[in-house]
């Protein structure tokens, strides 16, 4: 981008005006729903509350060094766990299916790409019920299973580990698809022939050539996975039940739940933020240095 | 010398489209042999076939004698320099020229030391760090070349290789690529659409058309002996002609041609007893004098419709007076020299052992 503009002289200048003028609607909605809220977050981050769970403006640490208890490290750990794992088998799942859908052609291509899509339609809540309906001890799976005798009494399946991993899965999937089908489809095809020509099997020409050519769209997909997956609050709460609280839910609880400590839950709201800034700008740096 | 590549009766159609029809071919050990068709021809699903990207249809791939039909591209002993060179973005040059070597499991010394040979054999010292992205065209073919020639295939397969590169470049890597086949006696095996690439490079030529070989034979074979009127066209500028046998001497027959002008050519070329057929008549061996040729030098008349400068020589468009149209070149052998008009009449003259009798009516 740099070269470009430096390459003309011309255009190497503030956008004018009409710039800005195009630009505003956008900063007004940064302004007022990103920046505003992150400060106040932030200045709720050094505050304390009272009897009544109101936000009384000081300055202090106690938010902070509370966040640093075992009880909340371990929900931590085990939200960065259960989000690495869901990424983990999201990309799994992902890359046959971005890799058929890229090397796929036009009419079907599209229908594909709409089956992708297609779960959006609905809310997310309704899905999220839907698994319910599907996983629960009288639910559609454990009936079909008693019905053909294949299992004596119902499986435990929802309210478990497996369930939030699932229900994080099933939700964020699409997400890890299409970035890594936006990569694949760039890749010439004559690249995959090269690496069979010179001798690589199907494993070692995804190891040598596709998964290093990809690399973007699987960053993107990690980032646009990895990040919602380990503040999801809704997915834990409900195909989890109150057995696996992540810190998404802990933080839901500080807002709006029981414990009333909007103070705390802002503290771990900014960690959290802070903690994505610094990866965030790791990822940067190197993706920019191997650019350079 | 040995057979390095046999297709026995290979067959392969897309969905209606027969892309090639029954193809027998030998490529001896050591031999340059040039796929040379018109593009759609089938001439590159033959070499895919080769390479192992396709699988015929019908019949057999042998490669250094051993049945490899049903093998893999990876496990053949074939390399290809693809048209777009394909090279590893995310590679240096060293690493993709390394690539095949490194599947053969070679030390880490061995494959040093072959890949800085093939380095200085195609002459890319001080380039090995570098990105693909950074080379300029005539670079990337270099080590496309490279890396196919680093595992020391049986058989290097290039799909157009050069069609990338412009006109200054591409005639320096021709010589490139015939001495670098020359020095390793590596069997080459080339397709092109390009007839001056194809005469300039090969041993053999297999002229492709429609899915089937047209002819196989030396360029320099085809170009004096074309089999068919798609052979003389193709290679060389050639005017086919429908020729009658209006008269059988001991040596030479008497033809009428295009129903209009005489023309002798050696009895023996005539195919038997056949009425009619068709002859082809080179364009540079039309000899173009202003002043009425003699009988005896197998001549006759044509008014000059158009003239196209090409440099060496001039492009003449000629009409007879029977309505013949044919092309003849007039080299421009002395600066200023006038050549010849359009509206010109010119008399053209034919050496009879120069008429090529092609065995169709």
């Amino acid at each position: 981008m740099t070269d470009l503009v430096q390459a003309s002289p011309g255009t190497a200048r503030l956008p004018r005006f009409t710039g800005w003028l195009l630009l505003a609607p956008l900063a007004v909605w940064l302004i007022a729903f990103v920046v505003a809220p992150a400060l106040i977050l932030v200045v709720y981050s050094f505050s304390e509350r009272d009897e009544l769970g109101r936000v009384v403006f000081t300055f202090t640490l106690e938010n902070y060094r509370r966040a640093a208890d075992p009880v909340y490290l371990a929900v931590f750990g085990r939200s960065v766990a259960y989000a690495a794992i869901t990424t983990a088998i999201c990309a799994v799942l992902a890359y046959p299916v971005a890799w058929t859908l890229a090397r796929t052609r036009a009419p079907w291509r599209g229908r594909l790409l709409l089956l992708v899509m297609i779960p959006f339609w609905t809310s997310f809540l309704i899905r999220t019920y839907a698994w319910i309906t599907i996983l629960k001890s009288e639910g559609l799976l454990n009936g079909l299973l008693l019905y053909t005798h294949t299992i004596a009494a119902p499986l435990e399946l929802l309210y478990t580990p497996g369930a939030v991993v699932l229900g994080l899965v099933y939700a964020y999937l699409p997400f890890m698809i299409l970035p890594i089908y936006g990569s694949a489809e760039k890749l010439d095809p004559a690249l995959i022939e090269a690496a069979h020509d010179l001798g690589c099997g199907p494993w070692q020409s995804f190891a040598r050539v596709v998964l290093p050519l990809t690399r973007p769209g699987l960053a993107a997909g990690v980032m646009m996975v990895f990040v919602p997956a380990i503040g999801m609050f809704a997915i834990s709460d409900l195909m989890g039940g109150a057995r696996v609280p992540l810190i998404g839910n802990v933080i839901q609880d500080q807002f709006v739940g029981q414990a009333r400590d909007k103070p705390f839950g802002a503290a771990l709201a900014v960690i959290f933020m802070a903690l994505f800034a610094l990866l965030y700008w790791l990822w940067q740096r190197r993706t920019e240095g191997r650019v350079a | 010398m040995s057979a390095s590549v046999e297709l026995r009766g290979v067959a392969k159609r897309f969905g209606a489209v027969v892309a090639v029809d029954d193809v027998s071919l030998t490529v001896q050990a050591g031999e340059f042999l040039t796929l040379l068709g018109p593009s759609g021809c089938g001439k590159t699903t033959l070499l895919r076939m080769i390479a192992g990207f396709e699988s015929p249809d019908r019949g057999a791939v042998l490669i250094g004698g051993a049945d490899v039909t049903h093998l893999p591209p990876h496990r053949r002993d074939v390399n290809q320099v693809f048209q777009s060179y394909a090279l590893f973005p995310h590679l240096s040059v060293r690493d993709n020229i390394a690539f095949g070597l490194r599947l053969q499991r070679l030390s880490r010394a061995a494959i040093e030391q072959r890949v800085a040979e093939i380095i200085a054999l195609v002459a890319l010292v001080g380039c090995e760090a570098r990105k693909p992205h950074e080379l300029s065209g005539g670079q990337r073919q270099r080590v496309a070349l490279a890396r196919a020639l680093a595992p020391r295939p049986a058989v290097l397969l290039l799909d157009e290789p050069l069609s990338a590169l412009d006109a200054g470049l591409r005639q320096t890597m021709q010589i490139e690529l015939k001495r670098l086949q020359r020095r390793l006696g590596t069997t080459f095996v080339l397709v092109t659409h390009d007839q001056g690439e194809a005469l300039a490079l090969s041993d053999r030529v297999a002229l492709v058309n429609r899915g089937r070989l047209e002819q196989v034979g030396p360029a320099a074979e085809i170009y004096a002996r074309p089999a068919t009127a798609f052979a003389a066209e193709f290679i060389g500028q050639a005017n086919v002609i429908e020729a009658a046998m209006i008269g059988r001497g001991a040596e030479l027959a008497r033809l009428r041609v295009g129903g209009d002008f005489e023309l002798s050519v050696p009895v023996a070329l005539w195919p038997g007893e056949a009425p009619r057929a068709k002859i082809a008549i080179r364009a540079e061996k039309i000899r173009l004098v202003a002043a009425p040729v003699a009988a005896a030098e197998n001549g006759f008349s044509a008014r000059v419709e158009e003239k196209v400068f090409q440099g060496a020589s001039d492009r003449l468009s000629l009409v007879t007076a029977g309505g013949v149209r044919l092309i003849a070149m007039a080299p421009n052998v002395r600066a200023g020299q006038g050549s010849f008009r359009a509206g010109d009449t010119v008399w053209c003259a034919v050496h009879p052992e120069d008429v090529v009798v092609l065995g169709e009516t």
